[in-house]
């Protein structure tokens, strides 16, 4: 028979990989001889392989390994904005909409509606002006709306991307892209791909934690693992820290808990020991320990009492009451999960279904939302600043999409997919810039577009990942991040 | 038209090849073929998506179309956009590039990447060849044939034939059954298909010098049978039985016990629902409940249980309107149609239309059942031909929108799918009910109308007391004929209703489409299958008294034809991997030459043929794998057999079994079973077993329907009594935006990606969910409770009996020390600290109770109990 002329282009890397998870966690047959325990005391990263997907070790699927090249950022921390917020109420200031406030939409963008698909038809033809001040900020001279005025004062460690464009004008797909790159759903998340391609630095926590009230829409898809394998799905802490699904022993067998783990090991090695050679049988012992670990090690997490009271009012978490308090909460312990070694933490900023998301009244959605994170997201960049994390964690804010600059039903702003703003922090990303810009009235990402799979680029980058070498074979492909068309790139400008 | 005679004789295949040679030899002097296909593939697929927007098509921008050899080679109104040969000197180059100031920047929003950039100029620079090959001057109008057989046929053209050696495409042919060798019976030819199966096997291992290990002991046969039959444990009774029954067919007729058993068709189920990517849900962001689509899960069980004929099985899901028309004679029939569910089990955004984006949902419905059904039936990997000729098998991007437009016409619907005669029945039923129903609504109107005519008393009078009696008493009136019309209300009988599929009657044309963006529509293709085999269009007639158009039908029709050799090569290697762990081919879901390669093609292909021939019977094949020596081996290697596994480390050639972990499912069963909870009742809407309030307010498709229904639950997530939702797990709701938090660790798939092979995965949650969930908790004390019922508080005895109940062995020396110095303690423990709080009463009873549900609880979790020798 032929050799076939484009013969599958896994590296032999992704099929040894690939054979071993087959051989040794599937079919349980391998020569690991090793204690597990022993090994997941060591510290040693494992080089991506050289076409770059991940050479995974089923007994240790969340050990660390290290990235294409050099990246600075080590975690990341994502603050997604659920619902939609309102860039030209936000970091993208057009003098043109006071100029214009209730006047129809200019005839040069009218042109253009074909290419804003369905939001424009849901809209007045009226220019709804920001009642906010704008003030500029830092050196760098950020212009940022009086909404947001704790975080501007870290315009100079903000990186503002003012031309993303997205395909969705719905939420369900656009925070499934967002998320997954993809529309659809299906696909493996953001966080997961991270985790998969650089494990994480601690053993006794997930890699990838989530952390809401309400999560964004579409559900568990928005932090899947799909079919990445299922150590590198989001794992979600409730909002005061404490890990959900079945992290501690139920009422009334906590003083047993550990001398019952006990005779269930004492059967587990009696098991392996007639089976030598069966690494998911010392994978199973393994996890027991590890999840036992666990219960400790994060409750600790959600135990706030060791922060200092300046870093609680920091974050705005003392009162209960404080509209922060939800949000502030989430932030400090993102912090704290990141000082721990996790790889990932996303948070939604989302106390009820609607998020930023003003169909009408947006000013008022707006007036709450940003007097729910303003201070604590700007409390997180201090934070890690001062702490000496901010250079290793990339912190991401922005939502699944913006709205619209027309006035939507009663003072509201539709969604908006075709442009709107998102900005990185820290992990060695150029503070005080800005990227790219939208038309004058701030509908359409016009100069230096960035679509969401570029974003994706950019993030794996600063982790020194490149998106085309991080690839996980499924379905007769080596799927990516970004998408198998090969149009995404790293947004310029925003790494040194 | 598709030639399966011509192409099963290998000498046509012979004279195919000369054919081509001599076709290619006198080829014109320069032939539009790319000196490189796969960068000429690529160009193609990074012109479409960079350039194809405006530079396509009829009507393209500049007057430049990307998208065809000869377009390309025209130019645009500038004039030519290529030199091939000369990167630098081509406008198109000087474009992309944007740095000529006398040239508009390309493409105007996303410069192409410095990758995209650089292929482009090799292609030039390469000399710019297109990869579809123009032959002139061959067609003599006769039917082009496969490509096999005739050069004419657009994947030749397009390939030239480099990739139809596909083995999965080639023919099927039974192959030769290699005579029995090594110890037993030497040169005879096997009897009988487990024979026939071990001697392939065999011979394969004895090429190899290895020595296949020895049969299971019984105990271990009958519990790694039962569960991969069952998905279920055997009881400690059936263990019994089989380990002492001597008699010679034992084994038959445990295998036949289990194949009748109901249990076979719910596990065989969740391997087919896994396929086709089944849930009860939309998805997206409502993520509403499909009331009606557990009827087609139910359909598929009991299929398999019935044993219907593979072949049906796939036709009724297809077409099974088309077959049986839109009024079922029987219940049968009934079954076709709820089988179309099949067409409408993807995800589905409700909200689509609120953004104008109905068009494209619609686009991506019919591309991904195309998806589904390639990976599903036909274990190819097509979603790659939504967008571009696929880059590694011998797809072409027409052939999935030929595909496509067989189920372009679909259109879901919940329809009445009962017989004739029960319809008539209840309508015979309802018809006076409905009258008096006419008739007490008239009078409560007309009491209504009484009571509007009485006089209101002017301002500061008081109304008379005899006013004020008869007005309650018209409304007493009222409030009666309203309970008296609640009443008959509920006495109707309502009409069994289905999630089926029809066909609309003005079925709109396919378009292929650019890219797979429903916004760049091309050609028109007409229904059809694989180029590769028949590039004729699908023949097809509307089925004889129905209005629908039969592309389906005929479809169906040719996935389980002659002339389609993978329709059940993927299904005998989909039972093949439930019974080793891992398929003859390990990538189930891709037989394309990115897949796995067969470990032992000839086996495969030989089981193939054998199964159409005995008429697709999937417990035909399951006993023939059951009964094989090769099934029945152990798994556990002794050290004696160390030579062996650096020879076949990764078990391909079977010489000895796979051990394996249980499913999510058989999991959760198997714990429910040991328990003494498991529910007997089969079938019927989903189950809810309860979910934290914290998960399901966080999930915003569950807030959305928070506002509580008339039972005051909420809308999102219908919570039952959790005893009432002890049923197997094939029965409890599968909700995409939220999959059951106990199951969902334990690899279960997502409900959007048609999933051929779970993973295997230990990850600490799973360990948390069996140690802390109170699933386990309840089946540590309902298994505590059978100890109890059999022993009373014979404490000594406990041990033995909850490892005979949990593991269906005895118990060992040592194992009983550990135990019973648990149970010492624990009751001291409790004894100590009598009386916590607890969830439900799972700490109540005495303190010996209490430390017999600890015992539970620790063997409940251990590895024996997940994993199967």
């Amino acid at each position: 028979m032929a050799r076939h002329p484009h013969a599958p282009r896994l590296s032999p890397v992704v099929l040894a990989s690939r054979r071993e998870i087959l051989a040794r966690s599937a079919l349980g047959i391998g020569g690991i001889a090793a204690s597990l325990l022993a090994r997941s005391e060591s510290r040693g990263s494992e080089p991506l392989g050289d076409g770059g997907a991940a050479t995974i070790d089923p007994l240790r699927p969340l050990g660390p390994r290290s990235p294409h090249r050099m990246g600075k950022a080590k975690s990341l921390i994502v603050l997604f904005q659920y619902g939609g917020p309102s860039q030209v109420d936000l970091f993208d200031r057009k003098p043109l909409l006071e100029t214009l406030a209730g006047q129809p939409v200019p005839d040069s963008i009218k042109g253009i509606s074909d290419q804003v698909g369905g939001v424009i038809n849901h809209c007045k033809d009226s220019l709804l002006c920001p009642p906010w001040a704008w003030r500029q900020y830092g050196e760098c001279g950020l212009w940022v709306s009086d909404r947001m005025p704790l975080t501007a004062e870290h315009a100079d460690r903000l990186c503002v991307v003012r031309s993303m464009h997205s395909d969705s004008s719905n939420h369900a797909p656009a925070t499934y892209q967002m998320n997954t790159g993809s529309i659809l759903g299906g696909k493996p998340s953001l966080g997961s791909w991270l985790t998969y391609g650089l494990g994480s630095e601690n053993d006794n926590l997930p890699g990838y934690v989530m952390l809401f009230e309400v999560g964004g829409l579409g559900g568990s898809a928005n932090w899947s693992n799909a079919f990445l394998p299922a150590a590198y799905q989001g794992t979600r802490f409730r909002h005061d820290g404490r890990a959900l699904a079945n992290l501690e022993p139920p009422p009334g067998f906590a003083p047993v808990q550990r001398s019952t783990l006990d005779l269930t090991q004492a059967f587990n090695r009696g098991h392996l020991g007639g089976r030598p050679g069966q690494p998911d049988l010392e994978g199973r012992i393994a996890t027991y320990e590890l999840a036992y670990r666990m219960q400790a090690e994060a409750a600790g997490v959600g135990d706030l009492a060791d922060e200092s009271a300046e870093t609680r009012a920091l974050y705005g978490v003392d009162d209960p009451h404080r509209p922060t308090a939800s949000y502030g909460r989430m932030c400090l312990l993102a912090r704290r999960l990141v000082e721990r070694g996790v790889r990932v933490v996303q948070l939604y900023n989302a106390v009820d279904k609607y998020g930023w998301d003003g169909h009408d009244k947006s000013h008022d959605f707006h007036e709450r939302n940003s007097r729910q994170t303003d201070r604590p997201t700007a409390a997180l960049l201090a934070d890690l600043s001062r702490r000496g994390l901010l250079d290793e964690t990339l912190v991401v804010w922005g939502g699944e999409f913006g709205r619209t600059p027309m006035e939507q039903g009663d003072g509201g702003r539709n969604h908006n997919p075709y442009g709107f703003t998102i900005w990185l922090a820290g992990g060695g990303v150029n503070g005080g810039r800005s990227i790219g810009a939208t038309d004058e009235i701030g509908l359409r990402a016009v100069e230096d577009r960035q679509h969401v799979r570029d974003l994706h680029a950019t993030i794996l980058a600063a982790f020194g990942l490149d998106h085309e070498r991080l690839v996980f074979p499924h379905d007769g492909r080596d799927e990516r991040l970004t998408g198998v068309l090969g149009a995404a790139r790293p947004i310029g400008g925003v790494l040194g | 038209m598709m030639t399966g005679a011509r192409h099963r004789n290998p000498r046509s295949r012979l004279l195919a090849v000369v054919l081509i040679g001599a076709l290619w030899g006198p080829f014109p002097a320069k032939p539009a073929l790319a000196a490189d296909p796969a960068l000429a593939g690529r160009i193609e697929a990074l012109l479409a998506v960079r350039c194809g927007e405006c530079h396509a098509g009829d009507d393209p921008q500049g007057g430049l179309a990307l998208d065809s050899a000869a377009a390309v080679a025209r130019g645009g109104e500038s004039g030519p956009v290529l030199v091939p040969g000369d990167a630098d000197a081509s406008l198109l180059v000087r474009a992309i590039r944007r740095q000529d100031g006398g040239v508009s920047p390309m493409p105007p929003d996303e410069p192409l990447a410095a990758d995209e950039l650089a292929l482009v100029e090799q292609w030039i620079a390469s000399g710019a060849d297109w990869p579809t090959v123009v032959t002139e001057g061959e067609d003599d109008g006769s039917p082009v044939g496969s490509a096999w057989d005739d050069s004419r046929n657009p994947v030749m053209r397009r390939w030239r034939g480099e990739w139809i050696d596909l083995w999965s495409f080639q023919p099927l042919e039974r192959s030769a059954v290699p005579s029995t060798r090594g110890n037993e019976g030497r040169g005879t030819p096997p009897d009988g298909v487990p024979a026939v199966i071990d001697a392939f096997l065999e011979a394969r291992l004895a090429d190899r010098g290895l020595r296949p290990l020895p049969p299971a002991d019984r105990r271990t046969l009958v519990r790694r049978m039962t569960f991969d039959v069952t998905g279920l444990p055997p009881s400690p009774d059936e263990v019994e039985s089989f380990v002492a029954d001597e008699t010679p067919d034992a084994i038959e007729r445990l295998v036949d016990r289990l194949l009748a058993s109901p249990a076979y068709g719910e596990h065989l189920a969740v391997t087919w629902l896994d396929a086709v990517r089944y849930a009860d849900t939309n998805g997206f962001e409502r993520d509403e409940l499909r009331p009606q689509i557990w009827r087609y899960r139910d359909w598929c069980i009991e299929a398999f249980n019935a044993d219907m004929p593979y072949d049906r099985f796939l036709t009724e899901q297809l077409a099974g309107d088309e077959l049986v028309g839109e009024v079922p004679a029987d219940d049968v029939d009934s079954g076709a149609l709820v089988a179309t569910g099949y067409l409408r089990l993807g995800p589905f955004d409700s909200t689509a239309p609120i953004f104008q984006e109905a068009e494209r949902h619609r686009a991506e419905l019919l591309a991904e059942i195309v998806s589904t059904t390639g990976s599903a039936v036909l274990g190819l990997a097509m979603s790659c031909c939504n967008c571009h000729d696929h880059k590694s098998d011998p797809l072409l991007q027409s052939d999935f929108f030929r595909i496509q437009a067989c189920f372009q016409g679909t259109d879901a619907r919940e329809m009445p799918i009962d017989l004739p005669a029960v319809t008539a029945e209840i309508a015979a039923h309802n018809e006076p009910i409905q009258g008096e129903i006419a008739a007490a609504r008239a009078a409560r109107e007309m009491a209504e109308k009484r009571l509007e005519a009485f006089p209101s008393p002017p301002d500061g009078v008081a109304e008379a007391a005899e006013a004020v009696g008869q007005r309650a008493q018209v409304q007493a009136e009222i409030s009666a004929l309203e309970e008296r019309v609640a009443e008959l209300t509920a006495t109707l009988r309502s009409a069994t209703l289905a999630e089926v599929v029809s066909e609309v009657a003005e079925i709109p044309a396919t378009h292929l489409l650019a890219q797979g963006s429903h916004r760049n529509p091309r050609e028109e293709v007409v229904p059809g299958v694989f180029a590769v085999f028949d590039p004729a269009p699908l023949a097809h007639s509307p089925p004889p008294g129905g209005r629908t158009s039969g592309r389906r039908l005929a479809l169906a029709r040719w996935l389980v034809s002659d002339a389609n050799p993978l329709t059940s090569r993927v299904i005998v290697n989909r039972v093949w991997q439930r019974l080793f762990g891992r398929g003859i081919v390990a990538t189930p879901n891709d037989f394309g030459f990115r897949g796995a390669r067969p470990t032992h093609p000839e086996l495969l292909d030989w089981l193939a043929c054998e199964f159409r021939e005995r008429g697709w019977s999937l417990k035909d094949l399951h006993r023939s794998i059951l009964l094989s020596a090769a099934y029945r081996r152990s798994s556990v290697p002794t050290p004696d057999d160390d030579d062996a596994r650096p020879l076949d480390r990764d078990n391909e050639l079977l010489w000895r079994q796979h051990p394996r972990r249980l499913s999510a499912e058989a999991i959760r069963d198997s714990l429910l079973a040991v328990g003494g909870l498991l529910r007997a009742e089969r079938g019927g809407p989903p189950r809810w077993p309860p979910v934290a309030e914290e998960i399901l307010h966080a999930n915003p498709a569950i807030l959305e329907f928070l506002k509580e229904g008339a039972d005051g639950r909420p809308q999102g997530w219908n919570a039952q009594p959790v005893e009432e939702t002890f049923v197997r797990s094939v029965y409890i709701v599968r909700k995409r935006s939220l999959p059951l938090p106990f199951l969902q660790p334990f690899d279960l798939p997502d409900g959007v990606n048609p999933c051929g092979r779970r993973d295997v995965t230990t990850v600490a949650s799973q360990s948390l969910n069996l140690l802390n969930d109170d699933l386990v908790l309840r089946a540590a004390e309902g298994l505590a409770d059978r100890v109890e019922r059999a022993l009373g508080d014979d404490v000594d005895a406990w041990p033995a009996a909850v490892v005979r109940l949990a593991l269906g062995r005895a118990i060992e020396p040592e194992e009983l020390e550990a135990a019973a110095d648990l149970v010492d303690r624990h009751i001291a423990i409790h004894q100590s600290s009598p009386g916590q709080a607890s969830p439900g009463d799972q700490r109540g009873g005495t303190a010996a109770r209490r430390a017999l549900v600890d015992l539970c609880r620790a063997i409940l979790n251990v590895t024996e109990f997940l994993h199967v020798d």
